[in-house]
């Protein structure tokens, strides 16, 4: 889609401004109701719209994503704009310089329709956290648009902008992706700098596209990859451009299933679409393997367990002294405005992980919590090394059902939790991992999507993207 | 019988005090019960040894990297976008209560 749109915009069928214009009147037709985006950058969109066009006039050589309109999580900082990570910790806050995949991207000419809503620090699986309301799904507004990335996915989904960028720490791309029926894309943990991503669980936290397509979402990502000073974990590689090297691929490809991940709990009408296009894929030349990985069963303990310790460490830094909502009215000392600017700026969720954070990581329980979980998270990645030895690409649904309904799972904790069985493991083994549209399952006359989900050894973004792209074209 | 919390409701105003959380007394209990149920399914994670082979070749990320400890200069206008997210500030500077109290 965007190749198309740059096309276009190249040879002045169209101009930026035109098409800038369609997806903020598309904004204010159907966010109303939906609710992707925080906040709309209107004036700015328009201005870099009209820059580009400028280009354009001057007979200038326009990059994929120049000119084109997309939307930006809100836990990512565009300096000059609110960036809330949808806490009213961060309410007022207004991001003092660019996040680096915003510099990136300054640097192709993106331009940005506004930042969207998640949950709240990205902590959930259905924007239902977020602290200014929740998204719904473009498809039923009476479910949730998946999360964190819900805003993101809803945006995309519904025709709201062309592409967006989601930040993925445990299925955050990939769930709400499959809810609304785009692509979500994390890479590889070391691909993408996160300079100014708003730290959730730093050994985790990892930027990635959410789009219409495959070839979008190799587009987005050769844009935003690369070693950056400012992000220690990031790694210097030698890649050609991953869209050029796109080429949809099935034939001879091995496909593991992991066995595990076809069981219990799996929404049977899920299960039905994901296999059918399983089936699809095996008559097109790729061949499937079952796989056991008894390890990845232990994915969502080891993921529940390490990123509220890592969350109670990184919200450390929101104390309403420097920035952030402040009660210093409302308190006699210092330690009176760390206590009521936390009581009132953070929700629930937060809350509740920071204090099972606080606990795990405590003298005493770290050995029998943190360090366990650590050790098992090796095992899991080991787990992945054995079978990537035997297959391409491992595969499983995105999410054990469609979306589900607003309110649905919001009182118990634990059964949201449930619901990134599938998709943490990737984030545990630190590899890179993909949602495709595989198909719809109908509920009371709605079509809900179903996610497809693909994972890839450590930095072959570009095999599981192929065959990602083979799948698409079943 | 009634149900056994692994952590009780003053453990959790013990801990949420130890990460500056003023937290109710109604969500004492709630936090208990919810935090209880999370690490009862943590024991999951007991059932799996850990002293087995552990092989390093596949990931990369497994050396620490360091920088320069350098001082790094930044554009005044981005200072003064830092200064004006101060709650409270003294021309230039944070302005933050009294640390020590009473004790000067």
């Amino acid at each position: 889609m965007i190749k198309e749109l740059h096309k276009k915009l190249q040879s002045k069928q169209i101009t930026s401004m035109q098409l800038t214009k369609q997806y903020l009147d598309s904004i204010e037709e159907k966010d109303g109701e939906i609710h992707g985006y925080l906040n709309v950058l209107k004036d700015r969109a328009l201005k870099n719209a009209q820059e580009v066009d400028e280009k354009i006039g001057k007979g200038g050589d326009l990059e994929l994503l120049e000119g084109v309109p997309c939307a930006i999580k809100d836990n990512m900082c565009i300096a000059g704009t609110k960036t809330t990570a949808a806490s009213k910790i961060l309410e007022n806050y207004v991001a003092p310089y660019d996040a680096t995949v915003i510099e990136k991207l300054n640097q192709k000419g993106a331009v940005y329709l506004g930042k969207t809503n998640l949950d709240e620090f990205a902590m959930g699986s259905s924007t239902e956290n977020s602290a200014f309301g929740v998204t719904k799904n473009p498809y039923d507004n009476e479910r949730v648009a998946g999360g964190s990335s819900g805003g993101s996915a809803a945006a995309v989904g519904g025709n709201m902008a062309v592409w967006a960028l989601g930040s993925d720490t445990g299925g955050s791309t990939r769930q709400p992706a499959s809810f609304c029926g785009v692509v979500g894309f994390k890479p590889t943990y070391g691909r993408v700098s996160r300079n100014g991503l708003i730290a959730m669980a730093s050994s985790y936290d990892q930027i990635g596209p959410i789009t219409k397509t495959v070839e979008d979402a190799a587009i987005v990502f050769d844009a935003i990859c690369g070693k950056d000073e400012k992000d220690n974990t990031t790694v210097e590689k030698e890649d050609a451009s991953f869209v050029e090297n796109l080429k949809p691929d099935l034939k001879g490809k091995k496909i593991g299933l992991v066995k595990e991940f076809f069981g219990n709990g799996l929404d049977g009408r899920v299960e039905k679409v994901v296999k059918e296009m399983l089936e699809k894929a095996e008559k097109n030349g790729a061949e499937l393997v079952e796989l056991e990985m008894p390890m990845l069963k232990h994915s969502l303990a080891i993921y529940y367990l390490m990123m509220p310790s890592e969350v109670s460490s990184n919200l450390a830094r929101l104390d309403g002294i420097r920035y952030g909502l402040n009660e210093s009215k409302k308190s006699k000392s210092i330690l009176d405005v760390y206590l009521k600017s936390r009581k009132a700026g953070f929700g629930d969720e937060s809350k509740r992980r920071i204090i099972l954070g606080t606990y795990v990581l405590s003298s005493g329980y770290y050995d029998a919590y943190y360090k366990k979980a650590q050790s098992v998270r090796e095992l899991v990645k080991e787990e992945f090394a054995d079978a990537f030895e035997k297959v391409d690409v491992l595969v499983s649904p995105t999410s054990p059902t469609p979306a589900f309904k607003i309110g649905e799972k919001a009182q118990d904790p634990l059964e949201m939790y449930l619901t990134d069985v599938y998709t943490v493991s990737a984030n545990v083994g630190m590899i890179p991992a993909i949602s495709i549209p595989a198909g719809v399952v109908v509920e009371a006359g709605k079509k809900l999507p179903v996610g497809l989900q693909l994972m890839g050894k450590w930095w072959d973004e570009q095999n599981m993207l192929n065959v990602a792209a083979g799948f698409e074209q079943l | 019988m009634k149900e056994e919390k692994i952590i009780s409701s003053e453990d959790v105003e013990k801990i949420a005090s130890l990460a500056r959380i003023e937290i109710d007394s109604d969500e004492k209990g709630k936090f208990a019960k919810e935090i209880s149920s999370i690490l009862e399914y943590f024991k999951d994670l007991n059932t799996v040894g850990t002293s087995g082979r552990e092989r390093f070749d596949y990931y990369e990320l497994l050396k620490n990297q360091f920088r320069v400890d350098e001082i790094d200069q930044i554009e005044d206008e981005e200072k003064q976008a830092i200064r004006d997210l101060f709650p409270d500030r003294k021309v230039n500077h944070l302005k933050v209560k009294e640390v020590l109290n009473g004790s000067h």
